[in-house]
């Protein structure tokens, strides 16, 4: 072989082998471009298929959209107005709150008032519960001396039904003996009897008229003074007659048997053997002091 | 070239040969390749 030969042989091996590992490259690292074509017009399609759905269902959410959109709008409308009447509401609660918080305010200031009102009460109350058992100490002392009190009363209205017997007993006696005295024709009246007993006053009357008995001696005088004078039934007086300026003259003495108020009857115990009693003669008291 | 009897003028398989062989075997090969490229297409050449 020549020369030439060889050369040709070397590079014809060089040549294939070039060959072989370009075609095992290709066929090793190359891509399918006919399924990637398929894959991506499935994949199209698909993406199509999804983008008429995806309008169709854009076409329908807009038709709702549009709907609801309507429905909303109405219903915003009448919120609106909803949205009036309720501020309207709201300010005219706002007013009320205030009126409340005023009332409120004063509701407090009442409900302190009287807290204080209460504390105050009720330490009262407490000071009263003291008082109340020491008031309850005296009512028991008390009722213990009611006790005895009454048991001293019982005692006592005993000893007064024994004095009120013995007193009503009196009182007969007294009531009988009354009878007995004025049966006797003596004067029952206390006060009449001091007086009588007593020395008359000092007065001085006049004989206004004289009353003789059968004998013709003056039995009564009728005098100017009386009972304002001072004078009592059963009182003395002496009849004087003034002769001289100095010189009188004792004609007797009377006792008062009627008495009025500025005249009096009396009857003659005693009597002059010089003179008779006249009209005009002086009565007088004074010789008896 | 002369022409020799083959049994005293056939030369002996030299190295030469040997890698005529071996180009075969690569052109073969890389036939192989790009038949299954070609096949992987489905024999469609459009």
């Amino acid at each position: 072989m020549s020369y030439v030969g060889k050369i040709l042989v070397v590079v014809q091996v060089v040549l294939s082998l070039l060959f072989m590992t370009f075609a095992g490259a290709v066929f090793t690292v190359h891509q399918n471009w006919q399924t990637k074509y398929k894959q991506s017009q499935e994949q199209l399609k698909k993406s199509q298929g999804e983008v008429t759905i995806a309008r169709e269902e854009l076409t329908n959410a807009r038709r709702d959209f549009e709907s609801k959109f309507a429905e909303e709008s109405q219903r915003a409308n009448g919120l609106a107005a909803k949205n009036t009447t309720l501020t309207a509401q709201v300010t005219e609660m706002k007013t009320m709150v205030d009126q409340l918080q005023q009332q409120r305010a004063t509701q407090t200031g009442l409900a302190e008032a009287k807290a204080t009102e209460a504390k105050f009460r009720q330490e009262e109350s407490d000071k009263q519960r003291v008082e109340n058992r020491k008031l309850q100490t005296k009512l028991d002392e008390s009722a213990a001396e009611i006790r005895d009190l009454r048991d001293k009363l019982f005692t006592q209205e005993e000893a007064y039904r024994q004095l009120n017997k013995t007193y009503e007993n009196g009182l007969a006696q007294l009531a009988f003996l009354k009878r007995v005295v004025s049966n006797a024709g003596l004067e029952t009246d206390p006060e009449v009897v001091a007086k009588s007993m007593a020395p008359p006053p000092p007065v001085d009357g006049i004989v206004k008229s004289v009353r003789k008995n059968r004998t013709n001696r003056v039995q009564f005088v009728e005098l100017s003074i009386g009972s304002d004078d001072g004078l009592v039934k059963g009182n003395e007086l002496d009849v004087v007659r003034i002769t001289d300026k100095d010189k009188s003259e004792w004609l007797g003495r009377v006792r008062l048997v009627e008495l009025g108020a500025n005249w009096a009857v009396g009857e003659v115990i005693t009597a002059s053997k010089n003179g008779i009693i006249q009209e005009g003669d002086n009565v007088t008291s004074k010789l008896n002091l | 070239m002369s022409r020799r009897s083959s049994t005293s003028e056939d030369p002996t398989p030299d190295i030469y040969v040997g890698l005529l062989f071996v180009a075969v075997g690569a052109l073969l090969t890389g036939c192989i390749f790009l038949a299954l490229e070609l096949a992987s297409y489905g024999w469609q050449f459009q």
